[in-house]
């Protein structure tokens, strides 16, 4: 499905999404969510990730000469600040605001939604939040 | 195996077609209920966050099924190809129970002057505002009718600005939440009046079935405790029991067929046997069509011939126009303490105080608190201005917001454009090959107007809970109007020239076609509309059955 950068990329870029703390983060919340959904209903969008993800790891390289997944918590924040700000200058597939939304979105998908649908592992992003189904 | 010829023939097994297949059955008339879905169990439906009918992200939980395409276009943009799960296919479920097989149960009675907007109010420039051809005195009965027969909880004093009821509610109220229990005491010091939301859910034993055990996923989804009237447990079942009734599942209508003088005969329906698709035509002395007012305008405008070049019952040119259904003004508010305690359906609280005699507006709407939220859903909708979609912020956000949001809003009475309407478009063919329904136009700006009206309101009522902070954004901008909550595109009257039925649903122009649904109602109310479908129906069909008993 990708390269191991483009692995290692999307593996940080979903913990920038939604960084780990206490609670974990958006890589393993969403993990299991992802990688079926880009086999199947979001099969669509699975080039379009491969490019992005191409292009995040040229922006982070040029602007810090390190790999995205290198950079600490706080430079992966500002550098997808940036591109949302004033878009970029390796061949985004689409404005890398609007990648960004997205995939903001897919991951917010995984952690959010029923276990069911592979991510938010025994549920624990509706513990987070304090929500819970009964009956 | 379906006979050649019934008494009746019902197209749609949703809230109006089973409760007419139920009246008609017990009446004694051999009676063919057909539905193009499925009879869906409860894990047919499934509790997917991604796909249903709350959230239909990547598909639906209750159809329509892939393929069942419609078109749309907005003023003035291109015209868009949409399946059921898309933005602006103005969905309702479709299977056996229709709407009320996953839907959020509120049970509002309209009010006295619902019946009456264009005399109350007067008929706004360009709007086709009319007055219903009957009035609340004689819908009164059948709305208990459907209270007491699919069973409705609630208090009496639901709405106080009512005109009287004869009896109760056959179940009581839910227990009180805690936002109930909040926003109580708000509009207690606003002076408004308020009370528990009367929902078609069992608060206790009723009919053979539990009590509702408060889960956190009820409108969107099938009741994992089957506490949650619909059509499909209730009058369908009983209509079965007579024997009378036969229920056609994956049967999708075609076309009304019709004989020499032009008069509905039967119905041309396609079904699925030994894996391929046959077209078959049943007989009936009388049709009745209960599809939801865009799939009947749809059937009645498909049903071309040289003796209804327009369709069907649409010599003047009114199948289809008026579509409405509602805007749904609402605020979040934001609190400091923890105001969510998981205890479900959620809507617990309502206040009618608005519905009607607000200076300068047309109408009104009643206000509620909100369904329990699937957590996507608060991620995707409740976004406050100001906190970012993604980052620790947004994570933080979500972690401290989703016990401390109170979500209210309501539907407001939307005003009737002709131009709002479904045509056919045969250019666009569905999954069965027929030609698409067509959405196009959009709602009254007066409906804009008692949107913006009703949105003030509902921040008023969040700031006296004491919430610190109130957002979700004005209503702006003049959409369809459709939905869940479609009505109106065969509107009863007693003027042929305006109107599609006359003052018992049968189309005008025939003596044995029936309408039986939300296409009827001339005005939407400022409420949830399945109650008034569901009145109107038992009125309806009582009326049907009589004639056709004494025709016998
Ligand atoms: C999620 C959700 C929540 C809702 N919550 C509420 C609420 O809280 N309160 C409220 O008042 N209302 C609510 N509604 C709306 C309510 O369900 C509708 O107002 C009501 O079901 C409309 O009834 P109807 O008879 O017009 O059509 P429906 O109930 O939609 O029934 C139409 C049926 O006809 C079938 N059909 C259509 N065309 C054909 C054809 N050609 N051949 C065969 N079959 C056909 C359809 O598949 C469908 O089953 C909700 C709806 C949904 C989906």
């Amino acid at each position: 499905m990708f390269t191991k950068t483009e692995w290692d990329t999307l593996q940080q870029l979903a913990d920038t999404l939604v960084p780990p703390d206490d609670y974990p983060g958006g890589w393993e919340g969403a993990r299991g969510y992802l990688i079926h959904a880009l086999q199947t209903h979001l099969q669509a969008a699975l080039p379009e990730y491969r490019a992005a993800l191409c292009a995040l790891e040229e922006e982070a390289r040029q602007r810090t000469g390190n790999a995205f997944a290198q950079l600490p918590l706080e430079e992966r924040e500002q550098l997808l600040a940036e591109l949302e700000q004033n878009g970029g200058k390796a061949p985004w597939p689409m404005h890398p605001a609007r990648f960004i939304a997205r995939a903001a979105q897919h991951v917010a998908e995984g952690c959010y939604a029923n276990p069911e649908n592979g991510g938010n592992p025994k549920g624990v992003f509706w513990q987070m939040i304090g929500y819970e189904v009964t009956g | 195996m379906i006979r050649d010829e019934y008494d009746v023939i019902v197209v749609g097994a949703g809230a109006g077609g089973g409760i007419a297949a139920c009246v008609l059955a017990e009446a004694g008339l051999q009676v063919l209920l057909l539905e193009r879905g499925s009879e869906l169990t409860i894990a047919d439906v499934g509790r997917d966050h991604l796909r249903n009918q709350r959230i239909s992200l990547y598909g639906h939980n209750a159809g329509p099924q892939p393929g069942d395409l419609r078109t749309f276009a907005e003023a003035g943009s291109e015209m868009r190809v949409l399946q059921p799960w898309e933005p602006n296919y103005h969905n309702n479920a479709a299977c056996v129970g229709g709407g009320t097989r996953v839907y959020g149960a509120q049970a509002w009675r309209f009010m006295e002057q619902d019946f009456r907007m264009a005399s109350l109010y007067g008929v706004p420039e360009q709007s086709s505002l009319a007055d219903w051809p009957l009035d609340y005195a004689e819908l009164e009965p059948f709305y208990e009718r459907a209270e007491w027969e699919l069973g409705v909880c609630g208090h009496d004093t639901a709405n106080v600005h009512q005109a009287q009821r004869r009896r109760g509610y056959p179940m009581p109220p839910m227990s009180e939440t805690r936002p109930a229990r909040i926003l109580k005491n708000a509009a207690d010091a606003l002076g408004w009046q308020s009370a528990p939301v009367p929902l078609l859910i069992n608060s206790a034993h009723y009919q053979g079935r539990d009590a509702c055990v408060r889960c956190q996923m009820c409108v969107g989804f099938a009741c994992p405790s089957n506490s949650k009237n619909g059509t499909q447990n209730t009058v369908i079942p009983r209509a079965l029991a007579t024997g009378c009734c036969t229920l056609l599942t994956g049967a999708m209508a075609a076309e009304i067929e019709i004989d020499g003088t032009g008069e509905a005969k039967g119905i041309a329906l396609l079904v699925e046997e030994n894996g391929s698709r046959v077209r078959k035509s049943v007989r009936a002395r009388a049709v009745v069509l209960s599809c939801g007012a865009i799939e009947t305008a749809r059937l009645l405008l498909a049903s071309q011939s040289e003796m209804h070049p327009h369709g069907i019952g649409n010599q003047h040119d009114i199948v289809g126009r008026n579509l409405q259904g509602h805007y749904y003004p609402g605020s979040l508010g934001t609190f400091e303490e923890v105001v969510y305690d998981g205890v479900g359906p959620g809507p617990s609280i309502s206040t009618c105080q608005f519905n009607h005699g607000n200076p300068g507006i047309v109408g009104g709407g009643m206000l509620a608190n909100e369904f329990i939220k699937l957590p996507i859903i608060h991620y995707s909708w409740a976004l406050p201005p100001g906190v970012p979609r993604w980052g620790r912020a947004n994570k933080e956000w979500m972690r401290r917001s989703y016990t401390r949001t109170i979500h209210i809003m309501g539907p407001v009475q939307d005003i009737p454009h002709p131009n709002a309407r479904v045509t056919i478009n045969s250019a666009v063919r569905d999954r069965y090959g027929l030609p698409v329904a067509h959405l196009s136009g959009a709602t009254h700006t007066e409906t804009l107007r008692t949107a913006q009206f009703m949105w003030e309101r509902s921040r008023q009522w969040l700031e006296a809970a004491g919430a610190s902070a109130i957002y979700g954004a004005r209503p702006a901008g003049l959409g369809l109007s459709g939905g869940q909550h479609q009505a109106g595109t065969c509107r009863m009257g007693n003027d042929p020239l305006t109107s599609v039925t006359d003052r018992w649903g049968r189309v005008h122009g025939q003596q044995r076609l029936f309408v039986m649904d939300a296409s009827l109602h001339v005005t939407n109310g400022g409420f949830n509309p399945v109650l008034t479908v569901m009145a109107l129906a038992f009125r309806n069909a009582e009326h049907m059955a009589a004639g056709l008993r004494s025709a016998h």
